[in-house]
């Protein structure tokens, strides 16, 4: 066991002396959210998916720094479901650029997405650390991305809420003790970690990641991924498999996340998408087996 | 891991770097100088050797030995634990080299083992590798530094490694062999600053502990020329295999494998490129599919030829 591990569990025995009521962590179900990039029918209106989604039982809902502000607001006061996070890929994406223009530009869109995030009641939004590629290396995007995120730390600190960092298949952060070195050189709490169960699997095991990430994350992403698919038809064949159909543990996820007292948001990003299926039908689904998944 | 243990910062990082690269401008200035007569480049100082674990030819040692010289190799990566004279006689009979031992214990008694008694098992083949090295004329060891799977937690796995990989330094100063370790498929160590991070914690300088640099392996997660640029001079040996992602992506990971020296996705003017920035010398070793007879394995020197002239 590695040391901050240990010194939480510590922390945690002393809370529960202090008297936390073990319920909360033990028996209490992780909310449901829904990242509105993956709905199934991304031609309705807001209003009418955010209203379909409460109808399937969600919680929570997962819109991006795209959406005009006063829309979202109003979906989100006419339906009653809070905004668990509020995903900024597109712009996040751009902390790497070459050009100090464009990174200026990303760190703008992320102070505003930080100030609207704060009006929405999100706790934190969803951060993508560049994209490594041929012309952009290793090295470059932690120098660049650090640079950016540092320029929002301030306004992380004064809006109250956390940028946090997924892991997708950007070719970056592609070891949770780096995931922990990335986040901690920043010195704040309001920078953390959006843990994205399926995007790691073809790198290791999410239980494992969870518990060395620990507390740094701030939300999960809920992915099926089949390893099989993955060896025998392709990588991102991988990700074309239902919830609870793939090699994703679930009991073991939730251990881990129970173990490091993870009280964010689970939202789901399907990345399976069945053709031909009406949109409700298909989100009564998802809710249903994401239940399944949660109380496991 | 601590929230404020000691690793190394990417501004220590940046710091090495720029004295790396004011090295190499003061390099590059006084070649221009002794360059102005107007001679072509100089060729590179880079030998040929093939894994004898990818040479594919039936028969005794001393056969398949034979084989590799006809096909043009200078040298050979054998196996630790192998019989030792059966080996020096080998390489006595055709005047190859050895260009490197790969460890033959690195996979089932992995260096990370929960069992503590397997890790020890597993130091002890790493041991045996080097004296093996040493018999044989080679100044480098290839080990695979562990795996992480459903029983090996990642930080796990990293202070295991590191533990046992300190014990089997003494030896490896002794005998004047450095321990190389492997890029490979153990979801471990999967980026180039990480592997930096690693050796940096162990700590000792690349002619004890450094690193045998898998082009081939790399193509999954990343770049290969990124990784040369960033681990440098730590690179003690290469092995040269090629990949394809467009085959990773359409029928599966282990397919990407299947295809055959120039036809792949590597990058091979930019891997050379970053090769010769790092001011890499001395041994590309093939581990790639093949070699199953004498045809196949000249086909594997004359490519390896022409990536090497690229």
């Amino acid at each position: 066991m590695n040391a901050s591990r240990r010194s939480f569990l510590a922390s945690l025995t002393s809370l529960g002396v202090s008297g936390l009521a073990p319920a909360q962590t033990v028996s209490g179900r992780l909310r449901k959210g829904f990242m509105l990039a993956t709905f199934p029918d991304r031609t309705l209106p807001l209003l009418e998916k955010f209203r379909m989604l409460k109808r399937a039982g969600f919680e929570g809902v997962e819109p991006s720094n795209a959406e005009i502000p006063e829309d979202v607001m109003k979906a989100r006061d006419e339906t009653g479901l809070h905004i668990a996070s509020m995903s900024c890929g597109g712009s996040s994406r751009l902390f790497a650029s070459a050009l100090a223009p464009v990174r200026a530009k990303a760190v703008a869109e992320i102070h505003t997405a930080l100030r609207n995030a704060k009006r929405y009641g999100a706790r934190s939004i969803l951060i993508v650390p560049g994209t490594v590629d041929e012309t952009t290396t290793y090295r470059q995007n932690w120098d660049r991305c650090t640079e950016s995120i540092k320029a929002c730390v301030a306004v992380a600190e004064e809006t109250g809420v956390k940028m946090a960092i997924e892991n997708v298949w950007n070719n970056f952060l592609q070891g949770p003790m780096e995931c922990v070195q990335f986040i901690d050189q920043f010195g704040s709490d309001k920078v953390a970690m959006h843990f994205d169960i399926g995007n790691m699997m073809f790198l290791g095991w999410p239980e494992q990641w969870i518990a060395i990430i620990g507390r740094r994350i701030a939300c999960v992403h809920i992915k099926e991924y089949s390893r099989k698919k993955m060896m025998e038809e392709g990588k991102r064949k991988g990700f074309e498999v239902d919830y609870l159909e793939g090699d994703n543990n679930w009991p073991a996820i939730l251990k881990a996340l129970r173990d490091v007292a993870f009280d964010g948001w689970a939202i789901v990003e399907p990345a399976y998408r069945p053709k031909d299926i009406d949109p409700m039908e298909r989100l009564m689904e998802i809710s249903k087996r994401l239940d399944k998944m949660l109380a496991a | 891991m601590t929230r404020n243990s000691s690793l190394t910062s990417p501004t220590i990082m940046t710091n090495r770097r720029s004295f790396l690269a004011s090295a190499t401008a003061t390099a590059v200035s006084s070649l221009a100088v002794s360059a102005c007569a107007g001679a072509t480049p100089k060729p590179r100082n880079i030998q040929k050797a093939i894994m004898l674990g990818t040479l594919g030819i039936k028969g005794t040692t001393l056969e398949k030995f034979t084989a590799a010289k006809e096909a043009g190799y200078d040298g050979i990566e054998a196996n630790g634990g192998m019989n030792q004279q059966e080996v020096i006689d080998a390489y006595g009979a055709t005047g190859l080299k050895a260009a490197s031992v790969c460890c033959h214990t690195h996979w089932k008694q992995t260096l990370t083992h929960p069992d503590e008694k397997v890790r020890e098992e597993g130091l002890q083949g790493v041991l045996q590798t080097l004296r093996d090295a040493k018999a044989y004329g080679a100044t480098s060891i290839l080990v695979v530094p562990g795996v992480c799977n459903e029983t090996t937690d990642y930080d796990d796995a990293w202070t295991r490694s590191i533990t046992q990989l300190k014990k089997a330094v003494p030896l490896a100063k002794e005998l004047g062999v450095a321990i190389s370790i492997e890029n490979v498929w153990n979801n471990f160590l999967l980026s180039p600053l990480e592997a930096v991070r690693y050796l940096d914690e162990i700590g000792e300088p690349s002619n004890v502990v450094g690193w045998h640099f898998d082009i081939g392996n790399v193509l999954r997660y990343g770049w290969p020329e990124q990784w040369i640029k960033v681990l440098g001079k730590r690179i003690n040996r290469i092995h040269v295999k090629e990949y394809s992602t467009k085959k990773m992506k359409d029928e599966g990971v282990w397919k990407g494998f299947d295809v055959d020296l120039t036809e792949g996705d590597n990058n091979w003017p930019a891997i050379m490129k970053a090769l010769d920035g790092a001011g890499y010398e001395g041994w590309a070793i093939s581990e790639q599919r093949g070699g199953i007879n004498p045809g196949g394995l000249k086909m594997l020197t004359s490519r390896m030829d022409k990536i090497l002239s690229m």
